[in-house]
Order: C-alpha cells, then structure tokens, then sequence
C-alpha cells in the first residue's frame, strides 16, 4: 500500500485518484470516509445520489488569471461541493464530498472547514474519522490543513492515546517533518504527556544523530520535564558528547551543546571547553572550533580573547573557508571587545 | 570549484515560464486553487524583478487589477471580516434562505452538550459568527457572549453593529470552557438559543430573520491573510492607488485574525497560527500606514519567544529554528517596529515618514564594523534605519549574533553527490542544520541577513553559482535542487533573494526590499501613494 501511494504522488501532485488498493489486500480496514477507487462518487453527472443536485460552476469573472486547467473531475466534484455549500447540506454524502475534494486538493482550507460543520451536525463518531485523517496522512504528510484538522480532531476526542505512535510512525519515512514534531510536541504540552519522550529522541538520534528536530525535540522536552539544573546538563553534555565523538564536526550537537552552555549562566564552562579542546586535538571541527570561540569570547582575560583571535583566522584561511568573510567579521568583533576592556 | 563552468543567468527563459504561470497553470498545480493570489504575485513580482513587467500589455494589466478586485470582502457585500480569497473556489456559492444555525461549531442544539469534551472551537465560531451576525439589516438582534478580559473588541464590535443598525446585547461569558491554546476568542453567539428565539421585549425590533443575518454569501466564503497580503503587493506592482481598498474591512479582518498569544490565524475558518501569518499581518499593516487593528506588543512577544537554543526562530516557542521563520520573525520586527514608532506621529509629510527610501550600506548588527567591501551591487532599500534600532533593542547583542552566526552557517560548503544532482553546487544554502540546500532559502536566509546587515558575509559566488544550477534551462524558472522539476515558488524565491542580494548585474535584476519582498520601485510607489494620509 506504502509502494502504490509513493508511486501515485510521483506521476501528479494533486491529482491523487486511486491511490488505495482494493480492500482485499489491505492491511487495515478501511474507514467509511477514504476515496476508494470503487467508491468515488464521480462522475456525479450520471450518479443517481446526486441527481437532486444542480452542480454549480466557478465564476472566474470575464478575465480571469493563473488559470488551472482543472481536470474534468476536479472541475465537475468542484461545482458539486459549491451547490452543497449553498444548500449547506451538512449531510453524510456531503462528508464523503469533501472527501473527495480533500483527495483532489489536500489544501483547500474551506473543504476542511465544511468537514468539521458535517461532523458536528452528523454527530460523526469521530475515532473513525481520526482513523480517516490517519490513512490519508502519508499522501500529503506536509500539509498544513491536515494536521490542524488532526489536532481538532485529538481536541475534541479529548484523547492523545494514539498521537506518539503515529506520529513516531509518520516519522519513519521523514525523520525531519517540521509538522509531525509539531504535532508530537503539542500534545506533549497540551495533554502534559511526557513519558518516554527522551528515550524517543534518543532512538532517533541513534538512528540519525544528525536529526536535528530530534535535537531540538530533545531541548524542548527537558525544557518542561525536569529543567535545566545542575545535574541535568551534566547529564545531557555527557549525552551529546558521546554523539560529538561519533560525528564532530556535526553542527545539530554542537547546537544542542550551545544550548546546553547558554542555558545555565553557572554552567559548567571548564568541562564544556575541556571537552572541544580534546575534539579539536584529534580532528578539524569546523563547529567545535566555533564553539571555542564562543567559550574564549565569554571570558575577558584577552589571552582568551586573542586566542578566539587565532581561530578565527585560521578558521577564515583554511577550516572553514566558505566564511572567511564571516570569520573575519568574528575577528574584528573580538578585536573591538579587546579594546574595549 | 575545481574548473566547472560558470552557469549563465537564463532571463529571458525566467520571463517566458513567469508570464506564462500569469496565465495558465497545469493541472499538477490543483493543490493551489485556494492559492493563486499567491501564484499571481510569484509571477508579478517575479517579472517586476526581471524589468519585465512593463511589457505586460495594459489592457493585461487592468484586467489583472480587476481579477484581484473581484476576490475582495468588502463592508458593503456585507462582510464585516474583509481582506481578500485566494480564488474563486466559493465566491459565487449564496447563502440560501432555508434557515440553518451558523458555523458556530459550540451550539448548535442537535449535538449534546458534553461536559469536558464540548465542542468548545471559539477560533471556528467566532469570526465565522460575525461573518454572521453584522451583515446589513437593521431589525436584528443578538445575544453576544464575549470573554472576560476582551475588553477592546466589544468596541470594534459595537462600532461596526452602530454602522449597521444592529443591537447587540454583550455578556461575559464567565464559564469559559478549558480555553485551548492559542484560540482566536473573540465572541460567539450565546449557548442554547435556538435560531429564532424571542428576546425580550425592552429591546427593539427582535425578529431575527436568519436567512437575512447572513450576508448574501456564503460563511464559509472567507479572506485568508495570505492571500489579502499577496493581493496588496500584487495591486502595488500593478501600480493601482489602492483606492479600492476596503481598508477598514481589510484591518478587521487582519484584527480578527490575531490570537491571545500574538499570533495569528489565516482565516476565519481556523487554522494553525505561527509566525508566516504575523509576516502576513505585519506587512499588511505596513502597506495599509495603519497599525490600529493590532496589538503589536503582543506579536513582538511571540515573536521573540520563538527564538530557540539554537539562535534563531522556530515556527513557536520551542520549535526548531528554520529559515523561512526566521525571516518572517526578522522581517515582521523590523515591520512592526517600524509601525510602532510611526503610530503616534500625526504628519503625514514624506519627510516624517520613517519609512521613507534611505540609501542604505549594510547596517551592522552591533555598533561594530561590517566589511562592506566586496559585496556586489548594493540595492538602494527603503528599510530604515531607525526601525532598526527597533530591532536591535529587542534583541540583545548576544542574540543578534547568534542569530547572524545560525544564518551564516546555513551555506553548505558541499554539494549534493546524488546521482540526480549532476548539475550540483555547492554555496546554497539549508532551511535547518544537516538539511539539503535550497533555493528558495537564498531568499528566507539571505533576505534575513540583509535586515540585520549582515549578507555580505555569505560567500556571494557560490551562492550565485548553486541558484544558477537550479535553473530548469528548457521551461525556465528554478528548482529547489539541480536535480528537481520547477515551481512558482522557488522560481520567485531564487530571483527575489538573488536580487535581495545584489547578485545578478542591475541590468538583469533590480534591487528588491528585504522586510516587503518587492522590487525597490514597487515600495516607491507604495510611499508615493501617502497612504497614511488618506482617511
């Protein structure tokens, strides 16, 4: 199923028609609201359930511009949802019409809109429209109006007990997905659901330690679980350390590790700079060498600071030389404060 | 760069593929129907960037200018919630007279009441409501419920129903439901009332004719905050005075928008709310002289509170800094800044307009020096000087620099090695660490360096050559990668944020504002218009 949906986005963006297999071979049963090739109501020209429905066509205006060469069941499922809005029909073939709508373009906001209308009136059991959204999901994982209507949808159900295996599931195939996290981080906070978040960042992080959402993930759960105490950055400076040790030169740890150092004003400094000094010993971290600079450039001894000096050429000159302008400028920033001690 | 050719700069092939998105789009590009006010502006801006705008014939013109009049919500259709559609998806759809309770999700009397799972969606019932409740007839009367605290809206509420002769009665709603985070609560109507209930009889006129409380159209026909932004800007390349514009209509509609948070949603019809929309809500105001609607104290917090460990701006507070929020946070404080300081001012002279065009250097970040010197051509940008104060003093030193060092970092210094990605170069820049470069990035990334002054700190060159090699050389346009098909998108985000940067030579490319996202020229034309001396 994962196969046939991958190849259907690759011919057509929005033009999703048959992207289900028949039920027969499907490893989860349908829900009453997904398009299925046998089940699309079009063309409704020639269906008897809608035969009491005169469609309604766009109107353009006399000159219309960035025209979209609709095709004819985009056009004619279109003119049906219009004449459903006007009526205001919030009925079980209108849900299943913005179904339709929704397969055709993911983005239109008002089809969306008009769905959550149907599902209050119809009173629509809404676990099996959650299921719905669900199996849609891999289709258009980025989409905006999707993961809203979820997030509704988790709202209204009051229950977030299927939201981390999903979203640790959609993950799977985009590790980054900005919307997934969000969602995941939401009900975090929303339903205060924390448990096992650290070790699910840390997977992913053995999976890819160069997930950066994980890292930040990471931060944000520490942020409203236990904090950043003391002991805590210890123990995530230890964390990081390690994956440091894996990739050096890997810019989302040494972020993380900055967080980590900004966090605390009494943070552990010396432990901090021991440790980039020994990564920078063995190799030629250009985000180490960075870090350094940062540590040097918060002491004011100006052995530290012309130091920070050095790096900063040697980091323009030779490491790092896409940013000689940039390190230049650290320089002279550097240089600047000198003075002004 | 070891001997590749330099890529050439395919103008007229950019021209073609932008004038020909300006008017049809295949039936792949579906998924932007509700979108194509943002697809015009791509092409608009992006033609107006490459001097090719003026060979747009008139006649083309007035019926682009008439094309995105026909998609505004003005106060006299009876909207009171105004901006501007996307498309034409539902324009036309009317109201019928058969009498149906609003979109106010909350009340309607068929679904029962639970107690903590109500379905309590104030962003979905509230502005939709008043799409509603404030069309024109006078004999009609309402029970509103309003939150305690909201003691501003009720003013704008009362405003606009005096305009329309209606009489609303306001009550706090002291058993607010467990309020959900970053709800638009503005107002809804009053719980279990049945549609035609009789108030009482001190009151006026109460026959409440439902089919009557709508405005001729649909609910669900709403603006989108997007779109009334992309309209504006589109209006201003096209050289209209803007003196169609409902304004008033145009600012409730941007005010209904905000969240408690600061933030705001695209429309009325509810939506995820984060910084793009502030962007959105940010340049609006900017065009419109008129910050009023907002509360700027409030978007200035989010905004702030979106910037993350990692130094710059996440989509929230906590999410993960990335490039195109970073640049609407940049752009949107810069913005609001700007507003804030213009809003108490009184003259409207060209002189006392903070946002007049300045001849810019690259203002540095902290009072220290910039190396100016070999950045190319430096675009004349009418962002001032003084709203950057603005933004510096929101932003501590430390802050700003860590912001400039994350953007700083998002140029690779590696290139794609994918099969695909023949054409690859290196110099593009990322959205997020450990990410692919991207075109459309040279623009969020680039753009945001130019506001804090710092963009010619980018190796320029092999930014260059990297949005050169997305060239798609047989349609035109650009790609996010070498290895990717073209889009409107990335098209007009490599242009502006090449001529953002001063890449291309002036002659193929002019010089395009940083916070506005359009060419210099179309800003003086905006300033031209004094619109803040207009009533």
């Amino acid at each position: 199923r994962k196969r046939r949906r991958r190849e259907a986005q690759r011919t057509q963006r929005g033009s999703l028609y048959f992207c289900v297999p028949p039920s027969c071979v499907a490893s989860t049963p349908m829900t009453d609201f997904e398009v299925q090739e046998d089940k699309t109501m079009y063309p409704f020209s020639t269906n008897p359930e809608w035969s009491d429905i005169t469609p309604l066509k766009q109107d353009d205006g006399p000159n219309p511009v960035v025209s979209i060469l609709y095709s004819k069941r985009f056009s004619e499922s279109m003119d049906y949802f219009r004449a459903i809005l006007q009526k205001d029909e919030r009925s079980p073939r209108a849900l299943r019409l913005c179904s339709e709508i929704i397969d055709l373009n993911s983005a239109n906001y008002t089809a969306w809109h008009f769905r959550r209308a149907c599902l209050k009136e119809l009173d629509s059991n809404l676990t099996e429209e959650l299921k719905y959204v669900s199996e849609i999901t891999l289709q258009t994982p980025k989409n905006y109006q999707l993961w809203f209507h979820r997030r509704k949808l988790v709202e209204w159900l009051n229950d977030p007990s299927l939201e981390l295996e999903f979203t640790a599931k959609v993950l799977e195939s985009d590790s980054k997905n900005y919307h997934v996290w969000s969602h995941r981080s939401w009900v975090n906070q929303h339903f205060n659901l924390w448990d096992g978040e650290l070790a699910f960042t840390k997977s992913l992080l053995e999976q890819d330690l160069r997930n950066n959402s994980a890292f930040n993930h990471r931060y944000t759960v520490v942020k409203h679980t236990t904090g950043f105490t003391r002991e805590v950055i210890q123990s995530e400076s230890r964390f990081v350390f390690e994956l440091i040790t894996k990739a050096p030169n890997n810019e989302s740890a040494w972020n993380y590790l900055r967080g980590l150092f900004d966090t605390n004003e009494f943070s552990q400094h010396d432990e901090f700079q021991r440790f980039t000094e020994d990564v920078i010993s063995g190799t030629k971290s250009v985000h180490a060498y960075s870090f350094l600079v940062d540590i040097l450039m918060r002491r004011k001894q100006n052995s530290d600071l012309l130091r920070a000096v050095e790096i900063c050429k040697n980091l323009g000159s030779e490491l790092d030389e896409i940013r000689v302008k940039y390190w230049k400028y650290v320089e002279k920033l550097i240089r600047q404060q000198i003075q002004d001690e | 760069m070891e001997g590749k050719q330099d890529y050439i700069f395919l103008k007229k092939r950019h021209i073609s593929y932008l004038r020909r998105s300006l008017s049809i789009l295949p039936s792949s590009t579906a998924n932007y129907d509700t979108s194509r006010m943002t697809v015009l502006f791509f092409s608009l801006s992006g033609l107006d960037i490459l001097h090719a705008l003026d060979d747009v014939p008139e006649q083309e013109i007035q019926e682009i200018v008439e094309w995105i009049y026909s998609l505004q919500l003005t106060s006299e259709d009876g909207y009171p919630c105004g901006g501007f559609r996307g498309g034409h998806c539902v324009t036309n759809v009317a109201a019928e007279a058969t009498p149906q309770d609003s979109y106010n999700i909350g009340h309607s009397n068929k679904i029962k009441q639970q107690t903590s799972n109500q379905y309590n969606d104030h962003q979905m019932s509230s502005v939709c409501q008043t799409n509603g409740i404030l069309s024109k007839n006078s004999n009609t009367e309402l029970d509103v419920r309003i939150n305690e605290g909201d003691s501003s809206i009720p003013q704008k509420l009362l405003k606009m129903c005096n305009g329309n002769k209606k009489k609303i009665n306001l009550s706090s709603d002291t058993n607010n439901a467990k309020g959900l985070s970053n709800t638009n609560t503005v107002y809804s109507k009053s719980d279990g009332k049945p549609p035609f209930s009789n108030l009482s009889s001190n009151q006026e006129d109460i026959h409440l004719q439902f089919s009557s409380v709508y405005a001729s159209q649909s609910p669900l026909d709403t603006g989108h905050i997007a779109m009334t932004y992309t309209a504006l800007a589109s209006l201003l390349l096209l050289g209209d005075d803007l003196a169609r514009v409902d304004k008033e209509a145009v600012l409730q509609h941007v005010a209904s928008l905000q969240c408690p948070d600061g933030s705001f949603l695209s429309n009325a019809g509810g939506s995820e709310n984060d910084l793009r929309f502030v962007y959105c809500a940010a340049v609006i105001c900017h065009i419109l002289a008129d910050s009023s609607a907002i509360n700027i104290d409030a978007a200035v917090t989010y905004i702030t509170d979106c910037l993350g460990y990692a130094g710059a701006l996440g989509q929230g507070a906590l999410q993960e800094s990335h490039g195109g929020s970073t640049y609407c946070g940049v752009a949107a404080l810069h913005l609001l800044g700007a507003l804030k300081k213009n809003a108490g001012n009184v003259s409207a002279s060209k002189d006392n307009d903070a946002t007049a065009t300045n001849e810019t250097d690259n203002a540095t970040v902290t009072s220290n020096v910039a190396a100016n010197d070999s950045s190319a051509a430096v675009a004349a940008s009418s962002y001032d000087s003084e709203a950057d104060t603005e933004l510096h003093g929101l932003l501590s030193p430390r802050e700003l620099d860590s912001l400039v060092r994350w953007l700083i970092m998002r140029q690779q210094d590696t290139c794609d090695t994918t099969p695909e990605a023949v054409n690859a170069r290196e110099g593009g820049l990322q959205g997020r660490p450990n990410k692919p470069a991207d075109t459309c990035y040279t623009f969020w990334v680039g753009a945001a360096l130019k506001l804090l002054g710092c963009e010619h700190l980018l190796d320029l060159n092999s930014l260059l050559q990297f949005v050169l090699s997305t060239q798609d050389p047989v349609t035109g346009g650009l790609a996010k990668h070498s290895s990717s098909g073209a889009d409107g998108l990335h098209t007009y985000l490599g242009l502006s944020g090449m001529a953002v940067l001063g890449l291309l030579p002036l002659q193929d490319a002019m010089p395009v504002d940083p916070a506005l996202n359009m060419t210099c020229r179309a800003v003086k034309h905006l300033r031209d218009l004094n619109l803040r001396s207009r009533r």
